[in-house]
């Protein structure tokens, strides 16, 4: 990025007047060091503790290792391990048990080390056992009516002196190839490595110290199997640890602190395959500034409306002007009739004159008019809700198309980029760092439309029952909508043919788009109140 | 699963024992030691007393590591059994079971069931509507069930009636089979067949 980029921006940023009340305090620091190198003053927005935590696209992309993010990390099953280890170390040695033990006993409490030891403190030592199914084990009575056994319960052979009877600590006692074969079943069939006594009925749990000498010499591979075992349940246990959502991946994401989780707002970028997470839910793209909870019900919501929705939702559109079928192919929502070149809005079908400053109306597609509808009856009340929820999703699925076509010009892009390189090398002109900007751009166009799918479900929710006309519901749209208009006018942008291309238009209006975003994020995290 | 085939030799030696204990089992062909015909006497103060349940186990390639396949052949009118497949909701058949339990052991937690049906984790919901909403109708379905069904001689009564109607005996017997003992349903193939 050039100096005279960065002057750029500075110019366009004060032509926008209209926006001051909006922008974050970053404005003025920034205005004040125009003279500042381009570089140092990126630092410094990173560094900038009011900005939001998390990584902006725009940003990362100069600086690969946001500092945000470093709190989160991608390991791999083997680096885990020591981990787990030594965590069953610490409880080994803080209350004299066996490793087993140890894990038995975590295992109970979700693998915290802090509850366990709370519980110690405050409850009864054999409940506690009892609960984890370590009683007999810890206390080292044994079942009386099970030490006496001379027969393997299970293939019903005496036990010779070449076979002799295993027992668990509860007494229950079974030969050497009965309790290979269970641990075998356990793990190959069942697929799983936390087992009760294979008596019926018993609690005590099956650990490593019997699955072990069962399995280690005869079957290794299965051996390594249980272990894999004993640390997915650690993994899916953790609050702090996840499976990384991609196709195959199985990297786990993986923080040190509870806090350092919410500081990165549960936000993890898989190194190994790039797929970018939320580590609080699992679901499979971060989706700020709907909270996890909401997005789950909005989820399920969409999956009992979608044969509605589906039908309102048909591919191709007529036109608003001729009735032409349209299909969209393009992440704009900026629609141009082939037929009868009649322009109009993909979301709200209206004419796109209506959309333009001059008219004071913008982007209005975004609100949801609910005094539209009259009625009272239940009917119209049901009528109402469906309308309300269509109304949100159109818009959520309309920006998660928008998304898809920008991840494919993403992709486009990054591929063209790496044909240029090559090409650089045998003497032609053309640099991939000339298209640069046009990764940024589409980079922040996708995440873009992502954050606006998401301020749908939010506002769904958030909204239900606030009037039309409430502040923060009206604040909130403002912000939708600006982000919405100058995501719409950057896509527009950068779907032109390159050589058609203002390279410092693009970069300019990446920069406002960048501050939309920000700006809509910062004002729902900080709880919808902002400084006048 | 070296010790598996000498463990089900022992269980069936010991399963089909003409004993007191109301549960027997034994192969229902020669040399398949895996698929077996079991039956279980109706517990005596119930309304399954006199009938003699007919019950198919099924012995899977993990076992007993993991439980017999069991469901009733014979009808019955019961919270936790289905009265249209026969298929058993039983804790010990599922999750519960355990490598330490037999088939006979599995086949007396089924008598056990039968004494007390558990109605808050039905297999037919109809039948456990009618046990918790109205007792009595579901003693008098139960009783008549077990009679038309489960008894010995039930199977012989219900050709001879069939045959009282007109048709010979090895075609009554027959239909009867086909339609699993449903009267009305022989009745009519035969009639639909003249």
């Amino acid at each position: 990025m050039s100096m005279s980029d960065e002057n750029e921006y500075y110019a366009y940023s004060s032509d926008e007047d209209d926006n001051d009340v909006f922008m974050s305090q970053n404005d003025d620091d920034e205005d004040d060091d125009t003279s500042l190198d381009p570089d140092e003053k990126e630092a410094m927005a990173l560094e900038n503790p009011n900005a939001a935590p998390v990584q902006s696209s725009f940003y990362t992309a100069a600086v690969p290792s946001s500092p945000t993010t470093a709190t989160i990390r991608m390991m791999k099953t083997s680096e885990l391990w020591p981990t787990l280890q030594q965590r069953c170390d610490e409880v080994t040695e803080m209350l004299g048990v066996s490793q087993a033990t140890a894990m038995a006993l975590l295992q109970s409490y979700q693998f915290s080390k802090e509850r366990l030891m709370e519980s110690y403190t405050n409850d009864d030592p054999e409940t506690i056992w009892k609960r984890a199914g370590v009683y007999h084990r810890c206390s080292g009575n044994q079942n009386p009516e099970a030490s006496a056994a001379d027969m393997c319960p299970i293939c019903m052979e005496d036990a010779s002196p070449t076979s002799p009877l295993k027992a668990m600590p509860c007494g229950h006692a079974f030969c050497g190839d009965c309790w290979t074969d269970f641990a075998v079943n356990l793990v190959q069939h069942e697929g799983r490595a936390s087992s009760t006594c294979p008596h019926a009925g018993c609690p005590e749990v099956v650990t490593q110290d019997e699955i072990q000498p069962a399995l280690e010499q005869s079957h290794p591979n299965l051996w390594n199997k249980y272990q894999q075992f004993q640390l997915k349940a650690f993994v899916e246990a953790n609050t702090l640890t996840r499976w990384c959502p991609g196709p195959g991946c199985e990297r786990i994401a993986w923080a040190p602190t509870a806090s350092a989780m919410d500081a990165a707002i549960g936000l993890a970028h898989c190194d190994h395959c790039d797929t970018r997470f939320c580590m609080m839910c699992g679901h499979n793209e971060p989706h700020r500034p709907v909270p996890c909870r909401s997005l789950q019900v909005w989820h399920d919501k969409c999956r009992d409306e979608s044969e509605t929705a589906n039908w309102i939702l048909a591919n191709t559109k007529e036109c608003p002007s001729c009735v032409t079928r349209i299909e969209k192919n393009n992440g704009c929502n900026h629609m141009t009739c082939q037929k009868c070149r009649h322009e109009f809005c993909w979301i709200c079908m209206g004419d796109w004159r209506e959309h333009d400053a001059n008219t004071g109306g913008y982007y209005k597609c975004n609100k949801y008019d609910a005094s539209q509808e009259g009625g009272s009856s239940d009917t119209d009340a049901a009528r109402r809700q469906l309308n309300r929820y269509l109304h949100y999703y159109k818009r959520y699925h309309a920006h998660e198309e928008g998304q898809k076509f920008a991840l494919k010009q993403l992709r486009e892009t990054e591929q063209r980029m790496i044909q240029w390189q090559e090409l650089s090398s045998s003497k032609v002109t053309a640099k991939w760092s000339d298209v640069e900007f046009l990764k940024v751009a589409n980079e922040l166009l996708v995440e873009c439309r992502r954050v606006l799918k998401y301020t749908y479900v939010y506002a769904y929710y958030a909204f239900e029952h606030e009037p039309a006309n409430s502040l923060t519901r009206d604040r909130f749209e403002y912000h939708q909508e600006m982000l919405e208009k100058f995501t719409e006018h950057l896509s527009e942008l950068s779907e032109k043919p390159l050589e058609q291309m203002n390279r410092t238009d693009v970069v300019n209006q990446t920069r406002v788009v960048d501050r939309f975003l920000q700006n809509i994020l910062k004002y729902v995290e900080d709880g919808m109140e902002e400084a006048a | 699963m070296a010790g598996a085939n000498g463990r089900l030799v022992k269980e069936l030696k010991e399963v089909s024992k003409n004993d007191t204990s109301g549960v027997r089992a034994a192969p229902v062909s020669e040399g398949n030691l895996r698929h077996l015909l079991a039956t279980v006497e109706g517990p005596s103060g119930t309304v399954y007393e006199g009938g003699i349940f007919e019950i198919n186990v099924e012995i899977g390639k993990q076992y007993p590591f993991e439980p017999p396949k069991m469901k009733f052949l014979t009808k019955i009118w019961h919270p936790n059994i289905s009265s249209q497949t026969g298929a058993i909701c039983l804790d010990i058949l599922k999750d519960q079971w355990s490598p330490a339990l037999t088939i006979k052991t599995a086949l007396l937690s089924l008598q056990a069931l039968m004494c007390s049906p558990e109605p808050g984790d039905p297999q037919d919901a109809e039948v456990a509507k009618m046990y918790l909403s109205n007792r009595e109708e579901f003693d008098r379905t139960a009783r008549f069930w077990t009679e038309s069904f489960a008894k010995p001689t039930s199977k012989d009564e219900a050709v001879q009636r069939v045959c009282e109607m007109g048709f010979d005996e090895a075609s009554a017997r027959k239909a009867l089979e086909k339609h699993k003992w449903d009267e009305s349903a022989a009745v009519n193939e035969l009639l639909g067949a003249i």
